[in-house]
């Protein structure tokens, strides 16, 4: 009798609390209403930590430097985020090193995310639906990178009628153009964007050449485009296909030819770099409980940068070259891969998901040269070479995870992740445990609990902290192994009346990091490149907190990060120092208002303690006034607090005054009240012998105007 | 366009370093084994920002402990000379390999500093020979290949000198005269040098462990490492330099005679490096009153000592290098590879090394002018 009664109010509390995630759910969920993404939906907001979801409409409103919406610096604003230099593409996640985050453009990996050394990322914004980005509790379905996962799904064309808009901003025109293609069954969605820089560039270096009559002929410019693709195919309502497609280039010249009576000189500098992703995934809804989705993409980044140098002597009208050089530094990689994710409610209490892929790597560095002329010998004589290696690499991986519906209103994700990368020197195997606990305390108050392991089988090969096309990717080799980390995140999330309240924080250890252990330099070494990097590994926790109010017309955000993030490299320094990235506090003020008809208005305020430089710190006396400096430890000095206020303005007209057409225009300050951040620093000497760090601001007030058409 | 923008309106201003506020503790100590003397310098090193003492701070030596294997030796004999805020003295302790070697300084009001390293074992060399090299390098170019007795692993640090000696016999109108320069003469070139693009040794890689060296003389490190001595400097080597168990490299010594009289500085003269020979001071080329000496004749030999360095000595030595190139740190963008320490609570470093002479080596092709 008791037994029958603990059982029957076991399954009355199981069902409430169903019921209850579910309501609250719904009450949340206002995007997708499909059942299968509505349960995905159910499952993200029900256990995972760290987990941000970003709507297309909400990126595409945010402040913007150049009056181009970017979707890595509306993350670089969230809490537990380090942007690291202003105005780059940086993506510093919870102490991570930049380039552990995992970015996925409709589910296939980017390893370029950005442009023009991450001044723009790569994402255009106009074709995105939806953005999840997560920062702890990753679910087992993701892996392959330590820090973050960046998941990005573009919009599925309109199967209906035709939409599109055109922009133009201070440095970029955008495109994007929908519609079916057969109503009711194919659709497609296209977006374009360039840059027309060159546009100026142009005629600015012919009046200048034409200034020189020619002579010096100075040629160079810049541009840099993406296009995004995306066409869907419904079978019938549970069933269709999906095929996107991603190019993006980046392209920068620069040269400089002079001939004179009795020499000449040429030198071309020459780079070329970007991305291009594609895929077919097929998605079926098998019965009401079982969904699955098969996809097959590839994926691949490469540069090119070069340049040319050509100087003689003419004598006689016939040129005598001395040094004739043209170098190309290549690389490349590139992934082709499949995967099966699937959905399974076996009944209430269960949702399983489970899935397979394999990946082939490839990863490539190059070179090419060609030098002669009479410094090196006889001047025919020419010395030619092409070098460089492929390496090849397979990664398959298995994954489950089951969404289970505990007593006492307790949800757990619990979850495995079993991955294999092999070399031709090497093979690694992980297993990556993965679990999170939802406890709902009342109706709108829940804890979370979290822990997750990740492994990186790639390295970012780069002798700076800069998104430069010189950078590579190369998988673990012998002597750098894969980066582990593993990370416990946990926190207290509150939704009274108006307000979302969320209270988290993390510790994380990871191992295995890389950093390069030699000289400046553009070009990092690319045969044995794994000689010049020294091994350590990295610690970061703190806290967040974040708190949104929201009404119909009005959305303002508050964040708070404090972080504690310390990096241990024997080969640097024989203790642990901080990261360079070790911003102790950061607030984040956000907002949207949407104050009259048509008019919108929103601001972003960030402060954040300064980043860490590594400075002499000490001095010791010698006889006299004679000291020498000397450096303490890494990055024992912190620039001055960074703060910067952006604002956008926006008017909606509404040409028809039926919401069809609207002639949109922008205002965006970057930097409103001109407050120039300390981008590095120097140490000074006064006339007295006392020294003093010296800041340097770069970025001034960025007033862009922008206009797009939409309809 | 945008850069120049930027460039018209950036600025610089005055900052507070909050961070550094402390004075920290300075231990420099490279011990060596065997029955050698080796310097022990410590230092005082005041926040650089900020006001300075006038005073210069108080070394109580009662505070200082030196140890071997844990036991303590007895430091109050040591004679100690003072310059600024830094004190050296000479230390010998007999060190074995696998010795672990401390030291620990206790100031008032700040952390104890402390250090310590294990004493490698001298590289074991099988064999070096000396070629003459088949490139095309100018000069007396010869291919020095260092084979060790087993293949060297990653995590082994070595450093080797060349030391290139001539002894060149000059004569007068009259008579040839005894031998009277035994120099070292200047090694211009090892290779693969930066920049030699033509050999390509490498693709893109910046070996800079085979440039990478540190002066060390008389049992101490010189930090000015960004002077060119390399006839007293040791080269850094690391696993990435050896082929198995062989180094091979090209020294090119193409010094003759009247470069040698040329470009001579007091530094090029070794101190007392060749017992017994006491170099003369060269004539200068043009006195009146002396007779030119004439070179008939020049003997050339090498001498090769191999290193092997702590992992701390390595780390600090190459740091110490390292930087020379670090003008974009500032800019946040580079690595912080040049700031080693391994000075708990201070600042500098306790390396050790050890260290194996070849003894001099014939030129293959010993020249006559």
């Amino acid at each position: 009798m008791i037994s029958r009664y603990i059982s029957s109010l076991t399954a009355a509390i199981f069902v409430a609390a169903v019921s209850l995630n579910a309501q609250i759910i719904e009450k949340k969920d206002t995007l997708d209403t499909s059942y299968v993404t509505a349960v995905k939906e159910k499952i993200r907001n029900t256990t995972q930590t760290g987990l941000m979801r970003l709507d297309g409409a909400k990126l595409r409103n945010t402040v913007s430097a150049f009056g181009t919406p970017d979707i890595i610096k509306s993350l670089q604003m969230l809490p537990g985020v380090a942007a690291g230099n202003e105005l780059m593409s940086g993506l510093y996640v919870h102490g991570g090193d930049g380039n552990d985050n995992l970015f996925l453009l409709d589910g296939v990996p980017l390893y370029n995310i950005s442009h023009f050394g991450g001044f723009f990322s790569s994402f255009n914004t106009d074709m995105v639906e939806s953005l999840d980005f997560y920062k702890s509790g990753f679910p087992a379905r993701y892996g392959g990178r330590l820090s973050s996962v960046v998941d990005v799904e573009t919009k599925e064309g309109d199967l209906q009628n035709y939409h599109g808009s055109f922009s133009l901003g201070l440095i970029d025109g955008r495109a994007q153009v929908e519609g079916p293609i057969w109503k009711d069954m194919t659709s497609f969605n296209v977006g374009l964007r360039r840059s027309w820089l060159d546009v100026i560039t142009v005629p600015v270096l012919l009046y200048v050449n034409h200034k020189n009559d020619g002579n010096p002929r100075t040629s160079g410019g810049y541009a840099m485009w993406d296009f995004n693709a995306r066409v869907t195919h419904k079978f019938s309502k549970d069933s269709k296909i999906n095929a996107t497609f991603y190019w993006g280039r980046d392209n920068l010249r620069a040269g400089i030819d002079r001939n004179e009576t009795e020499s000449f000189m040429n030198l071309g500098i020459r780079s070329n770099w970007g991305s291009m992703t594609a895929s077919v995934a097929w998605d079926a809804k098998y019965s009401p409980k079982a969904h699955g989705k098969l996809m097959a993409y590839y994926t691949r980044s490469d540069s090119d940068v070069g340049y040319t140098f050509d100087v003689g002597a003419i004598e006689d009208g016939k040129q005598n070259r001395f040094i004739y050089l043209d170098d190309d530094n290549l690389c490349d990689v590139q992934d082709a891969g499949v995967k099966y994710d699937a959905d399974w409610y076996p009944n209430s209490f269960h949702h399983v998901r489970a899935g397979a892929s394999a990946a082939w790597h490839s990863y490539r560095t190059g070179r090419e040269y060609n030098q002669k002329g009479s410094i090196f010998g006889p001047s025919e004589s020419e010395d030619k070479n092409s070098m460089g290696d492929r390496y090849f690499a397979w990664e398959p991986a298995v994954y489950m995870e089951d969404e289970i519906f505990l007593a006492y209103n307790f949800t757990l994700n619990a979850g495995l992740r079993a991955s294999l990368f092999g070399t031709s020197s090497k093979s690694w195997a992980s297993i990556e445990p993965r679990a999170a606990l939802k406890w709902l305390i009342t109706k709108d108050i829940c804890a979370k609990l979290s822990y997750t392991r990740m492994s990186q089988y790639i390295h970012m090969v780069s002798a700076m902290y800069i998104d430069l096309p010189t950078n590579s990717w190369m998988p673990s080799t012998p002597q750098a192994g894969p980066m582990r980390s593993d990370q416990v995140a946990g926190g207290l999330y509150f939704t009274p009346g108006n307000f979302k309240i969320n209270l988290e924080g993390w510790y994380k250890t990871m191992d295995g990091m890389l950093a390069y252990n030699g000289a400046n330099a553009f070009y990092p070494p690319l045969v044995n490149w794994e000689k010049s990097f020294t091994s350590g590994s990295g610690k970061s926790y703190g806290m967040e907190f974040e708190t949104t109010y929201s009404i119909p017309k009005l959305e303002i955000s508050a964040y708070y990060t404090l972080c504690w993030s310390w990096r241990q490299f024997d080969a640097f320094y024989m203790f642990p120092f901080p990261d360079r990235n070790d911003n102790r506090h950061k607030v984040n003020l956000v907002g949207n208002w949407n104050f009259a008809r048509g008019w919108f208005l929103s601001f972003n305020w960030n402060w954040h303690s300064g980043n860490r430089i590594t400075m002499p710190s000490h001095a010791v006396r010698k006889d006299g006034d004679w000291y020498d400096t000397v450096y303490e430890s890494p990055y024992n000095a912190k620039l001055p607090d960074y703060h910067r206020l952006d604002l956008s303005l926006d008017y909606k007209w509404d040409i028809n005054k039926d919401g069809r057409r609207l002639l949109c225009f922008n205002l965006s300050i970057y930097n409103v009240y001109n407050h120039l951040n300390a981008s590095f620093a120097m140490l000074e000497q006064d006339e007295n012998g006392k020294y003093y760090g010296m800041a340097y601001g770069l970025i001034p007030i960025i007033p862009t105007l922008s206009v797009s058409y939409k309809f | 366009m945008l850069l120049l923008a930027t460039l018209a309106c950036s600025c610089e201003f005055p900052f507070n370093i909050d961070d550094i506020s402390e004075p920290r503790f300075m231990i420099e100590c490279v011990p060596v084994p065997a029955d050698e003397s080796f310097a022990l310098k410590l230092s005082y090193a005041d926040p650089a920002y900020g006001e300075r003492l006038k005073e210069l701070h108080d070394f109580d030596i009662s505070r200082l402990s030196i140890s071997v294997n844990g036991k303590e030796l007895d430091t109050r004999p040591l004679s100690w000379e003072r310059q600024g805020n830094t004190i050296r003295t000479s230390v010998r302790p007999i060190l074995q390999p696998g010795n672990e070697f401390s030291v620990k300084y206790n100031a008032p009001g700040l952390p104890a500093a402390s250090a310590s390293t294990v004493i490698p074992e001298a590289p074991r060399v099988s064999g070096i020979s000396i070629v003459p090299s088949d490139g095309k390098e100018d000069g007396k170019a010869r291919r020095v290949t260092v084979k060790m007795a087993r293949p060297v692993e990653d995590g082994e640090y070595y450093g080797i000198q060349i030391t290139v000696r001539e002894e060149i016999v000059t004569a007068t109108m009259e008579s040839i005269m005894p031998p009277v320069v035994k120099l070292d003469t200047t090694v211009t070139e090892y290779s693969p040098t930066p920049g030699q693009m033509a050999t390509m040794a490498d693709l893109n890689n910046l070996d800079l462990d085979a440039f990478a060296s540190v002066r060390y003389e008389y049992g101490k490190l010189v930090n000015d490492t960004g002077d060119y001595y390399p006839h007293k400097q040791i080269t850094l080597l690391s696993s990435r330099q050896f082929d198995g168990d062989t180094y091979s490299f090209i020294v090119n010594s193409d010094a003759s005679f009247f470069d040698i009289f040329s470009g001579m500085t007091d530094t090029d003269i070794p101190d007392t490096d060749v017992p017994g020979e006491t170099p003369d001071i060269p004539v200068e080329p043009g006195e009146p009153e002396t007779p030119q000496p004439v070179p008939v004749s020049a003997k050339t030999w090498y001498e090769v000592d191999m290193f092997r360095l702590s992992d701390e000595l390595y780390n600090y030595c190459k740091s110490q290098y390292l930087m020379n190139f670090n003008m974009l740190s500032n800019f946040g963008v580079t690595p912080p590879n040049f700031t080693y320490s391994n000075v708990l609570g201070g600042i500098g470093i306790v390396g050790a090394l050890s260290r194996i002479a070849s003894g001099p080596i014939p030129d293959p092709e010993d020249t006559s002018i």
